[in-house]
């Protein structure tokens, strides 16, 4: 009679097991005012399914079950923190990384000036990258300044001569979107109107992910000046596999940052 | 309350998972249950028993239930554009190959005889069929209301039928506006469209009437402002059902509630983050399918997102009599209609 019992258990387990589907869960949802951060800011995330719980990694990793968990709102303060998160829950596959990089002010931008954007994503003007604004993954955001120019010149001027050796621009990539990392930039120091190339940059435009945002990172050894011009170069020709091929990307940025 | 039922009932009720109250409990698998409150939900992904490749389905539009009880889907797969099931999800008939761009699906029931009517929004009209597929009536684009001038410009999406026999369509892929016909299919007026002010719509994609009040009233999606728009049947504006985050789809009332597919969430677009909302009907969201618990700040409702990547673009629900819902779903990979019981 147990065996029986037994059996009839572990067919309907078995019978159970097949049929159940183990779903993943969505990511959690991260609020925050900005990517951009003078001194500090607040990071909180959000995901309202009873049972759940947030897991954190502030070091890089992927987060896992023995990660850190989200319990309140994290205070960011250190320039290029990147937090990733997941929501995990009993019964159910964890869900996707949510990855955020936090960038600290950098040098006081105390002019900007910028070759025109295209006039249905003109932001607030060139100072929209230099506003602590940061647009997310929203193209139509005004945080962001979009160009279809072959080239976008962008002349920076510091409150004070500082000497400098990274530049920063934060981009978006919305392939679908034909929005593309740029395929080159160059940083030049500005001094009694002469430009000297400080940098030339080439980025691999194609290969990043279909969907992101990203700070391209220009670094070139450390340059005393208080003006300097930086030259992008949008992707000129679009891949083989989009359907714009051969025609121009996007270039879309929503803050330039001097370290 | 005992503990132990305490804990039984609090998983129950968590929305997310429940554990097997057996002894085998460590080692059972354990059964997700959607929603939340008195409205949680079982999944069936296998209800339809239609053959694929007698009976396939593109993208899954709309459903209805007739008075036979027999459950109908609309598809714009043209080999068959209604399935019509019974509720085990036997296919038992099916008709169309005329409707390249079926979206809306409306039954009416005019004088004991069901009736459909089906928005076609790559045709531009509005058609009314028998239940078993002869066309009674067709409306094309509305030229006279003065806002159209060409076909094109008018993709209609939905309809609602009033007991009179008034004829609501919303041109959701169009522009916006709610136009009504008598039962003849002569214009009488028409309001909504595009503009800044609250009583404008944006996507307008499905319309009901709501009667659970008494005094009938319309319900209008405004789908990219994530919200419902309540009009009178005379079309003045009445207010707004705010849902933060949700593209809700057409609204569906069945006894108190308002039930509707969420194609996908606001801060997930075009990534597969639908899920199904239900509000009571004081328009308060009381639960959310594979979606956030539904949360109000100072009478604010906060926004609502996916949480569990059940479901990838739905479009539609259907109540049945036994109230199981019936979920069809767009650009999903031509799956058929899921099947979702109540939990009691």
């Amino acid at each position: 009679m147990q065996l029986k019992l037994l059996a009839c258990s572990l067919l309907f387990m078995v019978q159970s097991i097949v049929a159940q589907k183990v779903y993943q869960l969505a990511p959690p949802i991260p609020k925050y005012a900005s990517v951009f951060f003078q001194k500090e800011i607040a990071l909180s995330f959000d995901f309202k399914l009873p049972g759940s719980s947030i897991h954190y990694t502030t070091d890089g990793t992927e987060p896992i079950g023995s990660s850190a968990v989200y319990t309140k709102p994290l205070s960011i303060k250190k320039h290029l923190t990147v937090v990733k998160a997941k929501s995990f829950a009993t019964g159910f596959s964890p869900s996707e990384t949510v990855s955020l990089q936090f960038f600290a002010q950098g040098y006081r931008i105390a002019s900007i000036a910028t070759s025109a954007p295209n006039n249905q994503y003109k932001g607030n003007g060139p100072t929209t990258l230099t506003d602590n604004q940061s647009g997310g993954m929203q193209h139509t955001n005004p945080a962001w300044l979009g160009f279809d120019s072959d080239s976008i010149v962008v002349d920076l001027s510091l409150e004070k001569t500082v000497s400098i050796s990274q530049v920063m621009l934060h981009v978006l990539v919305n392939q679908g979107g034909w929005i593309f990392l740029p395929q080159q930039a160059e940083v030049y120091a500005v001094k009694n109107n002469m430009n000297t190339l400080l940098l030339t940059q080439p980025f691999n435009a194609a290969d990043e992910t279909p969907s992101d945002t990203k700070a391209l990172l220009l670094n070139f050894s450390p340059t005393t000046l208080q003006q300097l011009r930086i030259v992008i170069h949008p992707l000129a020709s679009l891949p083989d596999w989009h359907a714009g091929k051969g025609k121009r990307a996007w270039c879309f940025l929503d803050e330039i940052k001097i370290y | 309350m005992k503990r132990r039922k305490f804990i039984h009932q609090s998983l129950l009720t968590a929305g997310g998972v429940a554990l097997g109250a057996s002894k085998l409990h460590a080692f059972s698998p354990q059964e997700i249950i959607f929603g939340f409150g008195s409205k949680r939900y079982r999944l069936n992904e296998q209800w339809s028993k239609a053959d694929v490749s007698r009976n396939p389905v593109n993208d899954c539009h709309e459903m209805v239930q007739d008075k036979k009880g027999r459950i109908l889907l609309l598809t714009n797969e043209t080999r068959n554009n209604v399935l019509i099931y019974d509720k085990s999800g036997k296919l038992l008939d099916s008709w169309g190959h005329d409707f390249p761009g079926a979206h809306g699906l409306t039954l009416f029931n005019e004088g004991g005889d069901d009736v459909l009517f089906i928005c076609d929004n790559k045709r531009h009209q509005v058609i009314k069929t028998t239940i078993d597929g002869r066309v009674l009536m067709t409306l094309d684009y509305p030229k006279e209301t003065g806002q159209y001038t060409t076909p094109d410009e008018y993709i209609p999406t939905e309809t609602a039928i009033a007991a009179n026999g008034d004829i609501f369509v919303v041109d959701g892929y169009g522009k916006d506006f709610v136009i009504q016909y008598d039962s003849k299919g002569n214009y009488i007026l028409h309001f909504g469209g595009r503009g800044e002010e609250e009583k404008h719509l944006r996507n307008a994609h499905g319309i009901c009437i709501d009667q659970r009040k008494g005094k009938p009233e319309l319900i209008v999606t405004s789908r990219e402002q994530n919200a419902f728009k309540r009009y009178s049947m005379q079309g003045e504006f009445i207010g707004t059902i705010a849902m933060p985050g949700a593209w809700v789809c057409r609204p569906v009332i069945k006894g108190d509630f308002l039930y509707a597919a969420v194609l996908q969430s606001n801060n997930r677009l075009w990534q597969q983050s639908g899920f199904v909302t239900i509000l009571n009907k004081d328009h308060q969201v009381i639960s959310n399918l594979a979606g956030s618990e539904p949360q109000y700040q100072n009478g604010v409702l906060q926004e609502m997102y996916q949480t569990i990547k059940a479901f990838s673009y739905p479009h539609d629900v259907c109540i049945d009599d036994d109230e199981c819902m019936y979920l069809a779903q767009w650009n999903s990979g031509k799956v058929y209609p899921y099947k979702l019981e109540p939990v009691a």
